[in-house]
């Protein structure tokens, strides 16, 4: 496992893997996020994953820059050892206003929109980081076929629970935000609560398998969340 | 003894929202750390009141809001000079001031500065979200956000003694080149660090408590795209078209845009007091 690690001003430091978006790279920024946080070394105040990079904040007053530096450089991290992650079904409305890019990319990809469904629900993907927003995942990686650009202008406010894709990956708004990902559906899932002990449902490894359902569907599910009887662990397969 | 004092908000003003240091250790989550723009004024309006370090204080930017008092209190303002007054007699930033049912605070012109910082001597009632009060918008969190004919109730009765503290400092000094130092990418953009640290940078209007964009464009020595990854507030980001910003407490956790330098933590306070058109300069820290 190769790296690159380097002061970030005076209270962080960058440690870089190969700066691809790839499931094994992201193994390893994964493999090193649970090594630091098993070290626990005096004066690390958080470690933040993203694709291929993770950010160590720490306290100055507690430990040095260069000490810290070395005591990375020298960790032993083993890819290997991750255990399997939760595999999460969420269930996604494709049709109507819900999906206000799907002419678009059936336009782009020269698929139906039956196909683009089936392969957005065919795949599982892999959360490779949380970011952008509260409980923004970063979903993927999209079959070549799914692949789009951004849209060439930004929405001022894409609705929460909106599904989207942009180049390699996929995600779900978690709040009413500007944005520019082609958005082809909805979810009734809230991909944050601030009310929840961790406010994100979900976390950097975990799994995502999308299922198609219709806009009946859709609201008797949002109204079994919204009067609290919406059982999560329906989400989850094992 | 017990004592309360109720703030009646008459005029919420631009933006006044509570604050305090923020969340961190939950941004894996996409959470901003959030928390007042500037730590050191926001700390000392609490010292200068004698409340524990970490008690909320208001933070008052460019228009300030007019507030009515029902009780007896003691208050403190730090930072930015909007001239304040009270019952339309101007007061000082940086002294403890009493009031009682009735006094009216506002707030006039700007003197100097961007934001202030209101310190009430007491325990305050806000309500806490991950262990700040500060508003988190995109999170949902707008409790702590003022709006006209809000109010709230402070809890006066403090046992701790206030100790008389010197004020030096209660008005930001705007001189100072803001110190900068290496960044992730610093190492591709040379020439645009260079021209960083040689000219005058002027605040664009497009700025808000997530960052401060800078007038007009730096070279681009080539394009660098950096695949998304962690960024905090002090990160000098330089976007496609050559625009730089400075990511500032509701900064997004991660970013795309290529990292020419950081801010030193300590001046980001220097930087939360410019208005849109204030000028800046930066230097290097070796």
């Amino acid at each position: 496992m190769t790296f690159e690690i380097s002061p970030y001003g005076a209270n962080h430091i960058l440690i870089q893997f190969e700066q691809i978006v790839d499931l094994s790279v992201n193994a390893q920024v994964h493999a090193m996020k649970i090594a630091l946080d098993q070290s626990a070394w005096k004066g690390v105040v958080q470690v933040i994953p993203a694709y291929c990079s993770v950010m160590v904040e720490f306290d100055p007053k507690m430990v040095k820059q260069a000490d810290l530096l070395r005591k990375i450089q020298k960790l032993s991290v083993d890819p290997e050892e991750e255990e399997q992650s939760l595999l999460y079904r969420i269930p996604v409305c494709y049709d109507g206003d819900f999906a206000m890019d799907m002419e678009e990319v059936n336009h782009i990809t020269s698929l139906s929109k039956e196909d683009i469904i089936a392969q957005h629900c065919q795949s599982i993907y892999h959360t490779f980081m949380i970011g952008f927003l509260p409980g923004f995942p970063y979903l993927g990686k999209l079959e070549e076929s799914l692949q789009v650009p951004r849209r060439s202008k930004a929405r001022t406010m894409v609705p929460r629970g909106s599904v989207g894709l942009a180049g390699s990956q996929t995600g779900v708004y978690p709040s009413d935000a500007p944005g520019g990902w082609q958005i082809i559906g909805r979810t009734p899932i809230p991909m944050f609560d601030r009310h929840w002990d961790k406010p994100a449902l979900l976390g950097e490894g975990d799994r995502v398998q999308f299922f198609s359902i219709n806009s009946h569907d859709f609201h008797l599910i949002e109204k079994d969340i919204a009067s609290g009887q919406f059982n999560y662990k329906s989400l989850h397969v094992w | 003894m017990s004592g309360r004092l109720t703030l009646h908000i008459e005029k919420p003003g631009l933006q006044t929202t509570v604050q305090d240091y923020g969340r961190l250790g939950c941004q894996e989550q996409g959470i901003p750390v959030g928390g007042a723009m500037g730590i050191d004024l926001y700390a000392l309006a609490n010292q200068i009141v004698g409340n524990e370090d970490g008690e909320p204080a208001l933070e008052i930017t460019v228009a300030g809001p007019k507030i009515t008092f029902e009780g007896f209190g003691l208050l403190a303002i730090t930072g930015a000079d909007l001239s304040p007054s009270l019952n339309g007699l101007p007061i000082s930033n940086g002294e403890p001031i009493s009031v009682s049912t009735g006094d009216c605070l506002a707030f006039g012109r700007v003197v100097s500065g961007c934001r202030a910082y209101l310190a009430i001597r007491g325990k305050w009632p806000q309500p806490q979200w991950l262990g700040s009060v500060s508003p988190l918008n995109s999170a949902g969190f707008t409790e702590n956000l003022l709006r006209k004919g809000s109010r709230f109730t402070i809890d006066t009765s403090l046992d701790q003694p206030r100790k008389e503290i010197s004020v030096k400092g209660a008005f930001p000094n705007l001189r100072k080149a803001i110190r900068v130092t290496v960044a992730p990418e610093s190492k591709y953009f040379e020439g645009a660090i260079v021209q960083l640290l040689d000219q005058e940078h002027m605040v664009a209007h497009e700025s808000n408590r997530m960052g401060i964009r800078l007038e007009g464009c730096l070279s681009l020595d080539q394009k660098h795209e950096i695949i998304s990854s962690p960024v905090f507030p002090g990160v000098i980001q330089l976007t496609h078209s050559g625009q730089p910003i400075i990511l500032m407490a509701d900064a997004q956790t991660t970013g795309g845009y290529p990292r020419i330098a950081v801010v030193d933590k300590r001046q980001l306070g220097q930087l939360a007091q410019l208005k849109p058109g204030d000028k800046l300069s930066f230097e290097w820290n070796n």
